[in-house]
């Protein structure tokens, strides 16, 4: 389906470059409704929609729009709607990130159960015991991890948190140019991550 | 989950980590001058609701349509133009020195690390 005169006039104000609403304004009439498109495709794939797959669907979602946003080129109005097309970029995002988010609970090794998704979704499956466990398992981190800092990041690992921001302004780095501040929290996630796996490991035996 | 209710904010927080919105300025500016998002809105004469539609305004052009443009932008979020203006003079300084900062820092790094190696150099060659 061809972009709608509505979408081609969208599309030539991003294109144009020369307004600074243009964007903001897009953004305002398209989030919302991409978001539940997205959402309604993942629940047609029988994927539960627990509160970490809307996040990824949110994040897909501004991911996306963002893209389009700096590569306006790469849409033809000719060959798609312009909200079908963000849709589908949306829902290609999400899948990427979701799959890898499978990927580390499934390699399991129960290590990998510490994987955020992992115990959130035993949590909402209200799985008791599972919870106690999560918790238990949680507790044991904490005591282990004697550093304030590094608890707040595993905290923000724990809750699925994915802006690189929210890890610069635990580490005091968001001062710094937002590469440099990528480098750093990537890096100090690897480091944080290797720790909990040996801590798991610790707790498991 | 199907009363998940999506929120401009998450995108405005995207966002930050690209080049050539508001959003990144306005945090530089709420960071360094320490003030919430309440805060933030008054002192732009507008409403909080609207701070996630200003971050995701592109920066204004230098002039001659940095004027317009701040217009534009006030004109849609419904602040003062001229607090606008200079809360983005503002935070365009502070990004700017911030990036010097940056700069300083890995130069000197750098330098410290090449003593460091010209130093084990010489120790090798002593040797």
């Amino acid at each position: 389906m061809k972009a709608t005169p509505e979408e081609c006039s969208w599309h030539q104000r991003i294109t144009a470059r020369d307004d600074p609403i243009a964007f903001s304004e897009l953004a305002e009439h398209f989030y919302n409704p991409l978001v539940r498109s997205v959402l309604h495709k993942v629940q047609q794939k029988s994927i539960q929609l627990t509160s970490t797959v809307c996040v990824l669907v949110e994040e897909a979602v501004g991911t996306a729009l963002l893209d389009y946003n700096e590569a306006p080129d790469r849409y033809d109005p000719q060959r798609a709607s312009l909200f079908g097309y963000i849709a589908m970029l949306a829902y290609s995002r999400f899948h990427d990130a979701w799959k890898s988010e499978q990927c580390a609970t499934v390699k399991s090794d129960p290590l990998s159960k510490l994987d955020s998704l992992a115990l959130e979704q035993l949590i909402e499956q209200q799985d008791v015991d599972a919870h106690l466990h999560a918790q238990e398992l949680w507790e044991y981190i904490q005591r282990e991890l004697v550093d304030a800092q590094e608890r707040k990041v595993v905290a923000l690992m724990l809750n699925n948190i994915r802006e690189t921001i929210a890890y610069s302004q635990v580490l005091g780095i968001d001062h710094l140019p937002p590469k440099e501040q990528q480098k750093a929290v990537k890096r100090i996630k690897e480091r944080i991550g290797k720790r909990l796996r040996r801590i798991v490991r610790r707790y498991q035996q | 989950m199907n009363d998940h209710v999506p929120s401009l904010a998450r995108l405005a927080s995207l966002a930050k980590q690209r080049q050539g919105y508001l959003a990144r300025l306005l945090e530089i500016y709420q960071k360094h001058e320490g003030v919430d998002d309440q805060q933030l809105a008054s002192l732009l004469g507008g409403e909080v609701s609207a701070l996630p539609l200003l971050a995701l305004c592109q920066r204004p052009r230098p002039t001659p349509h940095f004027r317009d443009d701040i217009d534009r932008i006030a004109g849609y979020v419904h602040v003062q133009p001229l607090a606008l203006a200079r809360m983005i003079r503002s935070a365009e300084a502070m990004e700017q020195s911030q990036q010097n900062e940056a700069k300083t820092f890995f130069l000197a790094a750098r330098d410290y690390h090449e003593e460091i190696v010209h130093h084990e150099e010489h120790e090798e060659l002593d040797e």
